[in-house]
């Protein structure tokens, strides 16, 4: 049974073995039915696997989730794709364990995802283009994304800033890390048991080759399939930056004009002409810089959005677009800055390292996010975990954990 | 925690049974010092088991001293000295329903494996379900399992218990602690606190040994020194060897 939904899902016994963290004859045994799955994996496995407990306790015959069928071999999915699909599905277990210790229902998505869904529904005729802009007007109103009229007068902040925490908030999983040898940019899917009522979902960012600027784009993006899509077809795998990109379907197109609109919608672009004293025909690399740095999103986006409000024309988007902005921009914002620059800036608190946030388990690499290694830190420090569980829950040797955190814990007994 | 009576584990019947976590094993095997868990079963008649999470842990590749307890752990398999707790084996420690049992052992191991690691969460719970005894290093688990309100009703014994109390019975002699400690030094392991830095004879007096022969004199503090101190359990020797 367990060999058949591996099978299924096109992964190997051996790979599996080493991102569970299980010695590979015992998983081997498992699989070949030379001895019976232990009780202790079955909860984990199910989850990572994506099919009900039941399934292994009972011995019945399954097949693999849908979400393994899209991640089967093709032109942008790889087994490595494949692979970290699994460390990210652990993580999702993991993360579960952690808010039911902490009390932390992370459903609150569903309310959000529910309403977009509702505004949306008189509007099901229209284009997707025109969909994914109400979407993203619902959103951003009901979820504060930054461009409230408010926060737009009082500069308080913009969605990129802001984005990422409301989401996690909300219950969202958010992975953002380098993958180079991989060709997605981005993916959604559920982590968690099976189906949209017991799962969470995940956006999954390559930041390979992706700078922040456009990985807010493609967060928002993979947030619109979270919506709309991933509970009907499982997952939706992104790859533009590799040239798979075919014509956009309904739900990508969708999709596009949603992340456009989170970051650089008709009101946004308005209200930063006005902010800013542009002229539209006349921008220079500086305007440019200046648009980027307060929208939070790459050129190209707001480009493309100036031209679909008629702001600028095709031929003055293709020459504003080859401006080179990045030196204005390195004056503007930090999130201009390489990793290497962010890091050695002066600051206050403390920041871990992308290394330290690694999980260490050998055949394959996980980043974690900042926010989920803080709240493993709390926990212990509230004395809800014990250190070891601490260490397990951020998939790293209890060694390793001692030597990254062990001066961010307290002493309980003291 | 309420202490056992003296000279009985929880359950009010002789010792038999202790559940070992990987942490301690680690210690055992990476020394070389299988030789304590063999007194203890041929002399006291002592049954060693683990569960399933700590097989799979001590086998994991990678892990800390991962490669030199494994071979002495395999054998310790295949010779019987160590049984994996299953609904095969699980026959030889209650008289209940095994299945019954290793179900009862699952579920409060997933309970405790919210906030404990695995390998700890499902020793504990195992030990809890056969009324037996704990061998594990973790200190901290049994603290935060006590803060956490989980009721670890059972002994748990340090690797320094089982030595200190083979000492006592005279079938360790100081000169072998001694090389115990130096054995784990040699590894980068540390022994008990009590005796950190300390030759055996220094660190004695120091160390309360929850594993006690009332037929030979007490040795080590005579106070309770740390959490987990009230379980101390009474073993003498076996008047038959045991059948393996």
């Amino acid at each position: 049974m367990l060999k058949a939904l591996l099978d299924d899902a096109g992964l190997r016994a051996e790979g599996c073995a080493a991102l569970l963290g299980i010695a590979p004859h015992m998983f081997e045994q498992w699989v070949n039915k030379e001895r019976d799955l232990p009780g202790f994996i079955i909860p984990e496995l199910a989850s990572v696997l994506g099919v009900d407990a039941k399934v292994f306790k009972e011995a019945k015959v399954a097949k693999a989730p849908a979400i393994w069928f899209k991640f089967r071999d093709s032109g942008t999915v790889k087994e490595q794709d494949r692979e970290l699909v699994v460390l990210i599905r652990r993580l999702g277990f993991y993360l579960k364990q952690l808010n039911s210790v902490i009390g932390f229902s992370g459903d609150k998505w569903q309310v959000h995802f529910q309403l977009v869904s509702k505004k949306l529904e008189p509007a099901r005729h229209e284009s997707p283009v025109v969909q994914g802009e109400i979407a993203a007007r619902v959103l951003r109103e009901n979820i504060d994304l930054g461009f409230s009229h408010k926060a737009l007068s009082e500069r308080i902040s913009a969605p990129g800033d802001v984005i990422r925490g409301i989401l996690r908030n909300l219950g969202i999983l958010i992975i953002e890390m380098p993958v180079p040898e991989s060709s997605i940019d981005g993916c959604s899917f559920y982590v968690g048991e099976s189906g949209p009522d017991q799962g969470t979902p995940c956006l999954f960012i390559n930041t390979f080759r992706q700078n922040w600027f456009r990985r807010n784009y493609v967060l928002a993006h993979e947030l619109a399939h979270a919506i709309f899509d991933i509970a009907g077809e499982s997952a939706l795998v992104d790859s533009w930056t590799h040239g798979n990109r075919i014509e956009p379907s309904v739900m990508e197109a969708r999709a596009d004009s949603f992340a456009r609109n989170c970051f650089a919608s008709r009101e946004v672009l308005r209200s930063l002409t006005s902010t800013l004293g542009l002229n539209w025909t006349e921008l220079n690399a500086k305007n440019l810089a200046e648009l980027v740095a307060h929208s939070q999103v790459d050129l190209r986006i707001i480009l493309a959005s100036a031209v679909e409000n008629n702001l600028i024309s095709e031929e003055q988007a293709s020459q504003y677009g080859k401006m080179r902005i990045i030196k204005h921009l390195r004056g503007l914002t930090a999130h201009a800055l390489t990793t290497k620059e962010f890091f050695a800036a002066p600051r206050d608190t403390k920041v871990w390292s992308p290394k330290e946030r690694e999980t260490t388990i050998p055949s394959r690499t996980l980043r974690l996010p900042v926010p989920y290694i803080k709240s493993v830190i709390d926990a212990c420090n509230s004395g809800l975990i014990s250190e070891g569980k601490a260490a397990e829950l951020l998939m790293i040797d209890y060694e390793v954990f001692m030597e990254r955190f062990g001066s961010d814990l307290v002493d309980l007994a003291a | 925690m309420e202490p056992s009576a003296p000279g009985r584990s929880p359950a009010g019947k002789r010792l038999e049974l202790i559940v070992c976590d990987t942490d301690a094993l680690t210690q055992i095997f990476c020394t070389r010092h299988e030789t304590i868990l063999k007194q203890l079963h041929t002399q006291f008649g002592i049954h060693f088991a683990v569960t399933e999470a700590v097989e799979s842990e001590m086998f994991r590749p990678n892990r800390r001293h991962a490669d030199c307890c494994r071979d002495g752990f395999q054998k310790a398999l295949d010779t019987g000295l160590i049984t994996i707790l299953s609904p095969r084996t699980l026959g030889q420690f209650t008289s209940n329903n095994p299945f019954v049992t290793y179900d009862s052992m699952e579920l409060l191991g997933q309970k405790y494996h919210s906030v404990i690691q695995r390998g700890e969460a499902y020793t504990h719970a195992a030990a809890h379900v056969l009324k037996c005894a704990v061998l594990s290093n973790d200190w901290k688990a049994i603290r935060d399992a006590d803060r956490l309100g989980l009721a670890l009703e059972h002994p748990t014994f340090r690797v320094y218990d089982l030595l200190v109390f083979l000492h006592q019975c005279n079938e360790f002699a100081e000169k072998a602690c001694d090389g115990f400690r130096k054995a784990l030094h040699d590894v980068g392991e540390s022994p008990h606190s009590a005796f950190a830095n300390r030759k055996f004879r220094e660190g004695l007096p120091g160390f309360y040994p929850r594993l006690v022969n009332p037929e030979f004199e007490i040795v080590g503090s005579l106070t309770e020194t740390e959490l987990g101190d009230s379980y101390r359990v009474e073993l003498t020797k076996l008047r038959n060897k045991p059948a393996d």
